[in-house]
C-alpha cells in the first residue's frame, strides 16, 4: 500500500516536472517555436493556371498548354549521393556519373534545388516514381512544367505569336512565381486573358516536403485562362502559307506577305508571312553561339510583316485615286484621256508607262495600269482632294485588327507635300507607303458596296467556364467612302478588265470571275531618297466571284531576285491558286461555270 | 488505492494513449491516400487535355485531307469533253 503510494507520488512528480517544463518553453518561446514548427509542416503551394486555348474561326484549336513532368532534387536530403545517381539516372536516361558530379557540386554549393531532367516520357515517369518509392530517395520529387503547344503544326505562327517562361507576378502580395508569357501576335496580346489566375493552397506536409493533407483554410483555386477565338481558318491559313512560301523561293525574294479577308464583315482569314518560324520553338536551341547578324535574322522572322512593314504600293494604289474621283464626278468611267505615253512631262515632273498608249479611257487607265493617265486625273483632283481620298480610305492611320505592332503606314503631312510632285506621284502609288493589312481593308470597299470596314482577327474570347467575356463577331463600320453604284461600277468595269483585258491576265480562274489590281513598285532607299536600282515590289490584290465577292487577297512578294518582278507576274499566280482553293472550301458555287453549261444547251445563268 | 488498480489506470492510459497514436496514424495514412488520389486524378486530367490535344492534331484539315487523297484519290472526277458537232445528214 504505501510502495503503490510512492510509486504513485513517483509518476505524478515525473507528469508535474514535464507539464512545468512544457509550460515554461509555451510561455517563453511558444510562438516562436510555433512558427518554426508550421514552417516545418505547412507548406502554401502556387496552384497554376491553365493558359487559355487559342482556337480558328471553326474551333480547331491553334494552341493549347499541356504539363510536362519534370524531376528535381534536394541535394540537401541526399545521405549517398553515388547510390541516389546510379538508381535514378538510368530511369532517366542520364549518365549517372555526369549526375553525380553535379549532385556533389550541388552540395558542395549548400544548394537545396536542382533540376535533374526536363518533359520525361511516359516510360521516364513511370520509372522514375518506381525506383523512388522502392528505394525510398525520398529527396527526389516531380514537378509539372506548362508548355504551349501547336496542334495544327506552322499555322499563322505570326498571328499566335509565342510565349516564353517568365517570372509572372500574381495580384496582391503573392510572391512571383515562373508562368507561360505570351511575347508576340495573339499571344502577347491577349496575355493578360490567356493567363488566367493562379490559385494557392497551404498543405501539410512531411519531412520530405510531400503533401499530407490540405488545409481547408487558406486555399483559392485556380481560375483557368479564357479561350481567344480567331477569324482565321486553319485551312485558308494553310494553303495562304504554300503558296506564298512556294512563290517566295521560286522568285527568290526576301520576304512575302499575304491577307486573306472576307470584304463583308472584315475578318481576317488567313494572313501569313514567310520566312516563318515554329511557335513551338521561335528561338533555336544554339541562339546564343549565333552571330549578331544571325540573331537579327532570327528575330526578323518573327515580324508580322503584314501589319509591321510598309511600303511604297506602286499600281495597286491607282483605284484608291481613281474611285473616288469617279464618285464625286471629277471623271467619268467612259472618259477618255489623250495618253499619248510612253513618256509625259507634267511641268517637273516626267512620268513613263511601260507600253505607249494613245488614248485610254478611265476604265482602261486602270485596267492597263497607265501612269500617265493617273497623273492627268490626279492632276485634275488637286492635291487637298487626293489628300481626302488617301486619308478617307484610311491610309495614315492603324487599321485596329488588333495584333501588336501595327505600322500606320506613312502618308506625309498635307503641308509637306509638293505641288510639282504629289498630285501626280500619289495616284501610282509614290510618295507614299502602306501596310498590306491596309490594302486588303481599303480594297474591300470595292467588295461590299463602299464601306471601309474594321478588319478584325479576333471573333471573341471565352471564360473558362464558358460565359463569353467578349464578342467582336459584328462587323465594324468605319465610314462610307464610296457610294455603292459607283463601287460596283468600278469593280465590274476597272477591276474585272485588269484580270480579262489588262495587267493581271495571270489571275483569271475558270469558275470565278476575278478581279484585282496589279502593283510593281520600286523599293525606296533608306532613308527616302530616291530608289534601289533593280529591286522591286511585286504585288496583286483581287477577289472573286466579281458579282459577289466572298474573298480579297493579297500578295505581296519583296525584292523577287529571278525570273521576274512585276505584281502580274509574281503575284497575281498566288493570288489566283488561293482565290480557287479559298472559293471551293467555302463552297462558293461557281460563277463562269453556267456559263460553259450554256453552250452544251444548259440554261444560262451567272450567280 | 492499491497496486492493482494504480496498474489498471497506468495500463488503461497506456492503451488509449496507443489507441490515439494509432488513430492518428491511421489519418495520415488515408491522408496520403487522398493525396496520392488527387495527385492520379490530376495526372489523369492532364491526360485528358493531352487526348483533346491529340484530337485537334488529327483534326488538321490539310492532314485529312491529304489522308483522304492518299485512301480514296481524288473524289471529283474530271467532266467529259464536251461532244463534237454531228453534221446534219443531208436529205
Amino acid at each position: 500500500m504505501r510502495g503503490s503510494g510512492v510509486l504513485f507520488a513517483a509518476v505524478g512528480l515525473l507528469l508535474a516536472g514535464g507539464a512545468g517544463r512544457l509550460a515554461y518553453i509555451e510561455v517563453t518561446k511558444g510562438s516562436e517555436l510555433r512558427a518554426s514548427a508550421a514552417r516545418q509542416h505547412r507548406a502554401t503551394r502556387t496552384i497554376a493556371a491553365r493558359r487559355g486555348e487559342i482556337l480558328d474561326t471553326r474551333g480547331r484549336v491553334l494552341a493549347g498548354t499541356v504539363r510536362h513532368p519534370s524531376v528535381f532534387v534536394d541535394p540537401g536530403l541526399l545521405q549517398d549521393v553515388h547510390f541516389a545517381a546510379y538508381s535514378v539516372a538510368p530511369v532517366l536516361a542520364l549518365s549517372a556519373a555526369e549526375l553525380e558530379q553535379q549532385l556533389l557540386k550541388s552540395q558542395e554549393e549548400s544548394s537545396r534545388f536542382l533540376w535533374v531532367k526536363h518533359r520525361l516520357s511516359p516510360a521516364e515517369l513511370d520509372g522514375f516514381q518506381r525506383v523512388v518509392a522502392t528505394r525510398r530517395l525520398r529527396a527526389f520529387d516531380m514537378q509539372y512544367e506548362p508548355a504551349r503547344v501547336y496542334p495544327q503544326g506552322k499555322v499563322a505562327p505570326h498571328v499566335l505569336g509565342f510565349v516564353g517562361l517568365d517570372r509572372r507576378t500574381p495580384p496582391g502580395d503573392e510572391p512571383p512565381f515562373e508562368d507561360l508569357c505570351g511575347r508576340e501576335g495573339v499571344e502577347g496580346a491577349y496575355d493578360d486573358m490567356l493567363a488566367g489566375v493562379p490559385g494557392h493552397r497551404t498543405l501539410t506536409v512531411d519531412v520530405g516536403r510531400r503533401a499530407v493533407r490540405a488545409a481547408a483554410d487558406n486555399f483559392r483555386p485556380a481560375v483557368d485562362g479564357a479561350t481567344v477565338v480567331l477569324t482565321i481558318d486553319a485551312y485558308i491559313q494553310q494553303v495562304a502559307q504554300k503558296v506564298l512560301g512556294e512563290t517566295v523561293k521560286k522568285y527568290g525574294a526576301e520576304w512575302g506577305a499575304t491577307v486573306v479577308i472576307d470584304p463583308w464583315s472584315g475578318e481576317v482569314l488567313a494572313m501569313a508571312t514567310i520566312p516563318d518560324y515554329d511557335p513551338a520553338e521561335p528561338v533555336p536551341p544554339n541562339f546564343n553561339e549565333l552571330n549578331e547578324a544571325e540573331q537579327e535574322a532570327v528575330r526578323g522572322r518573327w515580324r508580322n510583316r503584314a501589319v509591321t512593314d510598309s511600303f511604297e504600293p506602286g499600281s495597286v494604289f491607282k483605284p484608291f485615286v481613281a474611285s473616288p474621283a469617279l464618285d464625286e464626278g471629277i471623271v467619268r468611267i467612259d472618259e477618255v484621256f489623250a495618253v499619248n505615253g510612253p513618256v509625259h512631262d507634267f511641268g517637273r515632273r516626267t512620268i513613263r508607262d511601260t507600253h505607249p498608249y494613245g488614248s485610254l479611257a478611265l476604265h482602261e487607265i486602270v485596267s492597263k495600269s497607265s501612269n500617265i493617265g493617273m497623273g492627268m486625273v490626279g492632276g485634275r483632283c488637286g492635291m487637298e482632294r487626293l489628300h481626302r481620298f488617301v486619308r478617307s480610305f484610311g491610309f495614315g492611320d492603324i487599321t485596329g485588327v488588333g495584333l501588336p505592332g501595327e505600322h500606320t503606314g506613312m502618308v506625309q503631312d498635307f503641308s509637306r507635300w509638293n505641288p510639282s510632285f504629289s498630285p501626280q506621284s500619289i495616284p501610282i502609288g509614290q510618295e507614299i507607303a502602306i501596310t498590306p493589312i491596309q490594302i486588303v481593308a481599303a480594297f474591300s470597299v470595292f467588295c461590299n458596296g463602299g464601306l471601309l470596314l474594321r478588319p478584325r482577327i479576333v471573333r471573341g474570347v471565352i471564360g473558362p467556364d464558358g460565359a463569353t467575356l467578349a464578342d467582336y463577331s459584328r462587323p465594324i463600320a468605319v465610314r462610307r467612302v464610296l457610294e455603292e453604284a459607283t463601287a460596283e461600277m468600278f469593280r465590274q468595269r476597272a477591276l474585272v478588265e485588269t484580270v480579262t483585258d489588262g495587267t493581271g491576265k495571270s489571275a483569271k480562274l475558270d469558275e470565278y470571275q476575278v478581279f484585282g489590281k496589279t502593283g510593281t513598285a520600286q523599293v525606296a532607299r533608306p532613308g527616302g531618297h530616291g530608289y534601289l536600282p533593280g529591286k522591286y515590289v511585286g504585288s496583286f490584290v483581287g477577289g472573286a466571284p466579281s458579282d459577289n465577292p466572298r474573298a480579297v487577297v493579297l500578295v505581296s512578294i519583296y525584292k523577287p531576285s529571278k525570273e521576274g518582278y512585276y505584281g502580274g507576274t509574281v503575284a497575281a499566280p498566288a493570288v489566283k491558286e488561293i482565290l480557287a482553293e479559298t472559293l471551293a472550301y467555302m463552297q462558293v458555287p461557281p460563277e463562269l461555270a453556267a456559263e460553259v453549261n450554256s453552250s452544251r444547251g444548259a440554261p444560262a445563268k451567272r450567280r | 488505492m492499491t497496486l492493482f488498480r494504480v496498474i489498471v489506470v497506468l495500463v488503461g492510459g497506456l492503451a488509449l494513449l496507443l489507441l490515439v497514436v494509432i488513430l492518428r496514424a491511421e489519418t495520415t495514412r488515408l491522408h496520403y491516400s487522398i493525396a496520392r488520389c488527387e495527385r492520379d486524378a490530376d495526372e489523369i486530367r492532364q491526360q485528358v487535355v493531352e487526348a483533346e490535344l491529340e484530337l485537334a492534331r488529327l483534326r488538321n484539315p490539310t492532314r485529312i485531307r491529304q489522308h483522304m487523297e492518299q485512301a480514296v484519290g481524288p473524289s471529283v472526277e474530271e467532266p467529259p469533253p464536251p461532244e463534237a458537232p454531228r453534221r446534219r445528214a443531208r436529205h
